[in-house]
C-alpha cells in the first residue's frame, strides 16, 4: 500500500522544481555580479549616445521582447508542463505630427492568443501575427487621429506584454469579456493641467476575436461592428497619491447573426511609492437579433504589488470569471502569488503559484505555478 | 588644549560643509530652452510631462524636444529626482511600455553639458538641462515652479 501523498507537498516540489529550472540564471547573475546595496548608485540605464562618433542610424525605432514562461499544468498532480515561447518586435517611426508604429508578435501557444492578422497559416504550435499596425496623426496632444489594426483598449491588452507585467499570466478576464483587435479609426487625446488630466479615446471600426478548437485543431474568428469609446481620469490627490488614474469604457458591438451586444468596464490604477493596485472590471450583455439579451459575461481582477527592493517586486492577485451566465460551470476564480526579479530594467524573471477554484466551489481547487523569463531589447 | 580641539572640530565641520557644497555645487541643473521660447518660467509638472512625452508641442505649435544628460551624471540623476521625482529604474520601465504601448521612444540621451547647450541653442523647441557651471548666454534658462 502506497503512502498517503500530501497534496500540499506536491504542489511546492513541483513548484520548487520549475522555480530550479528557470532561475539558475538569476542565481548565475547573482554569484558574477558585485555585490550592491539599495544604497548604492543606480547602475547606468542606456549608454549615452555620442553626437560626434559616427554610428550607424536606423530609419526606425526597433524594440521588442522574447519570453519563455511555463505552466506546471493546471492540476500539478498530472504531472503536465506547458511551455509557451513568444516575442514581440515593435517597430516605429515618428515623421512631424505622425507616428507609424506596428508590432510582430509569435507565439507557440496561438490558442492562448487572440488578437491579429496571422501573416502565415496558423499551425496549432506556431502563429505569426501582426498584432498592431497604426498611423497616428497629432493635430493637437488632446486631439489626434489614429487608423489601422490595434487592441480595443482595456488596460490589460494595452500594457499586456511580458515585459511590462509582473506577473506571468493574463487576468481570467482579458480576451474573454472585451474583443482584443479592432481594425478602424479612432479620435484620442490627452489633456494635462498642472495636477491631473483626462485621456479620451472613440472608436468605430471592426472587432475580432478567435477561438480555438482543441478538438478539431481550428481556428474560428468572430467579426463585429464595434463603436466603442474610454475615458481615464488622471485624479489629482494632492500629493497623496503618485498616481490615481479611474477610468471607465463602454462598447457596442453588432455582429453577423445581428445580435447587439453591450459591453462596459472600469479601471482603476493606483500608486503610492512602492506599493500600486491595479484593478479591472468588465461585463457584457449579449444580445439577440431582437435586442433582448441572452445572457451575460462578467469578470474583473484586483492585483496588489509592492516594490520590495529595486529590483524586487511582490505581487497578488484575485482574479474571477464567469464566460456565460447561463451556465454555473463557466464561472472560475482565482488566487495567485509571485515575484518578479528584474536585475536590470530589461530582464524580468517571474514565477507565480495559483489556486484556482472553478464552478462557484462546487468542484475542488487545484494549483498551478507557472515561471516566466523575459528580456526587452531595442535599437534606436 | 580644550581650545585647540574645538578649533579643529569647527574646523572640521567646516570642511566637509564644504565638501557638500561642492557636490550640490556640481549636481544642481538648470534647465536651458532656445533663446526665442516664449516662456520665462515653466511649472515642474508641465517639464516632468515634457520630458515624459506626454506633451509634444509648445503652445505656439513648435515641437517640443526634451534633451536628457547621460544618465551618469549628477546632474541628470538630480533632474530625475527633483522634477521628473522618480529613480533610474522607473523611468527605464516606463519607457519600456511607451515603446511597446505607443511607439514612443525616450528623450535623445547627449553624453555633455556642452552638446546639449549646442542642441538647444539650435532647435526653437529643445528643452534640457545642464549644470548650473555650464551655463552661458547661447541659451536661455527657464525657471521652474516647485
Amino acid at each position: 500500500m502506497e503512502p498517503p501523498v500530501n497534496p500540499a507537498s506536491t504542489v511546492w516540489t513541483a513548484f520548487g522544481r520549475a522555480l530550479l529550472r528557470f532561475l539558475w540564471p538569476v542565481i548565475l547573475l547573482a554569484a558574477l555580479l558585485p555585490a550592491q546595496s539599495v544604497d548604492d548608485p543606480p547602475q547606468k540605464i542606456e549608454p549615452a549616445p555620442d553626437t560626434s562618433a559616427p554610428k550607424i542610424k536606423l530609419p526606425f525605432d526597433i524594440s521588442g521582447f522574447l519570453a519563455v514562461r511555463t505552466l506546471q499544468a493546471d492540476d500539478l498532480d498530472t504531472h503536465n508542463s506547458y511551455r509557451e515561447y513568444s516575442g514581440s518586435i515593435f517597430v516605429s517611426r515618428a515623421l512631424g505630427r505622425w507616428v507609424l508604429h506596428s508590432e510582430v508578435n509569435f507565439t507557440t501557444a496561438p490558442e492562448y492568443d487572440s488578437e491579429g492578422i496571422h501573416l502565415f497559416p496558423p499551425r496549432p504550435s506556431l502563429s505569426v501575427k501582426l498584432d498592431a499596425a497604426t498611423a497616428n496623426y497629432n493635430l493637437r496632444d488632446w486631439l489626434q487621429f489614429r487608423g489601422g489594426w490595434e487592441f480595443v483598449p482595456t488596460y490589460w491588452r494595452t500594457h499586456r506584454y511580458q515585459s511590462t507585467t509582473l506577473t506571468v499570466d493574463e487576468p481570467l478576464v482579458d480576451q474573454n469579456v472585451f474583443p482584443t483587435s479592432l481594425a478602424g479609426v479612432e479620435v484620442h487625446g490627452d489633456k494635462y493641467f498642472e495636477a491631473g488630466g483626462i485621456s479620451y479615446e472613440a472608436y468605430a471600426g471592426s472587432s475580432q476575436e478567435e477561438e480555438f478548437d482543441h478538438d478539431q485543431q481550428n481556428l474560428y474568428i468572430e467579426r463585429s461592428r464595434a463603436t466603442g469609446g474610454k475615458v481615464v481620469f488622471h485624479v489629482p490627490s494632492r500629493h497623496t497619491l503618485d498616481t490615481l488614474d479611474i477610468g471607465f469604457h463602454v462598447l457596442a458591438l453588432r455582429g453577423s447573426d445581428g445580435g447587439h451586444d453591450h459591453l462596459y468596464g472600469w479601471e482603476l490604477n493606483m500608486e503610492k511609492g512602492r506599493a500600486a493596485l491595479l484593478a479591472e472590471f468588465a461585463h457584457a450583455n449579449e444580445g439577440s437579433p431582437t435586442g433582448a439579451r441572452e445572457y451575460f459575461r462578467q469578470g474583473y481582477y484586483i492585483q496588489p504589488s509592492y516594490r520590495i527592493t529595486r529590483r524586487l517586486f511582490a505581487v497578488a492577485r484575485y482574479d474571477w470569471l464567469n464566460r456565460d451566465s447561463r451556465f454555473s460551470d463557466e464561472s472560475e476564480s482565482r488566487e495567485s502569488l509571485g515575484l518578479t526579479f528584474r536585475p536590470t530594467p530589461d530582464i524580468s524573471l517571474k514565477a507565480d503559484l495559483d489556486r484556482y477554484q472553478p464552478d462557484r466551489g462546487l468542484l475542488p481547487a487545484y494549483y498551478g505555478a507557472k515561471v516566466a523569463i523575459v528580456f526587452f531589447f531595442h535599437r534606436p | 588644549m580644550r581650545l585647540q580641539r574645538w578649533f579643529a572640530a569647527i574646523l572640521c565641520c567646516l570642511l566637509a560643509a564644504a565638501g557638500n557644497a561642492s557636490e550640490q555645487k556640481d549636481a544642481a541643473f538648470v534647465v536651458i530652452v532656445h533663446p526665442s521660447n516664449h516662456y520665462d518660467v515653466l511649472s515642474r509638472s508641465r517639464l516632468e510631462f515634457l520630458f515624459q512625452r506626454k506633451i509634444s508641442r509648445w503652445p505656439w505649435g513648435a515641437e517640443a524636444q526634451p534633451i536628457d544628460l547621460d544618465s551618469a551624471s549628477p546632474a541628470a540623476r538630480e533632474f530625475t529626482r527633483v522634477v521628473l521625482k522618480t529613480t533610474e529604474e522607473r523611468l527605464a520601465e516606463y519607457w519600456i511600455d511607451q515603446r511597446a504601448t505607443r511607439g514612443v521612444s525616450p528623450p535623445v540621451r547627449l553624453s555633455s553639458a556642452a552638446a546639449v547647450k549646442a542642441f538647444v541653442a539650435s532647435h526653437p523647441g529643445a528643452v534640457g538641462y545642464i549644470p548650473a557651471a555650464d551655463l552661458d548666454a547661447t541659451v536661455k534658462v527657464m525657471r521652474v515652479d516647485p
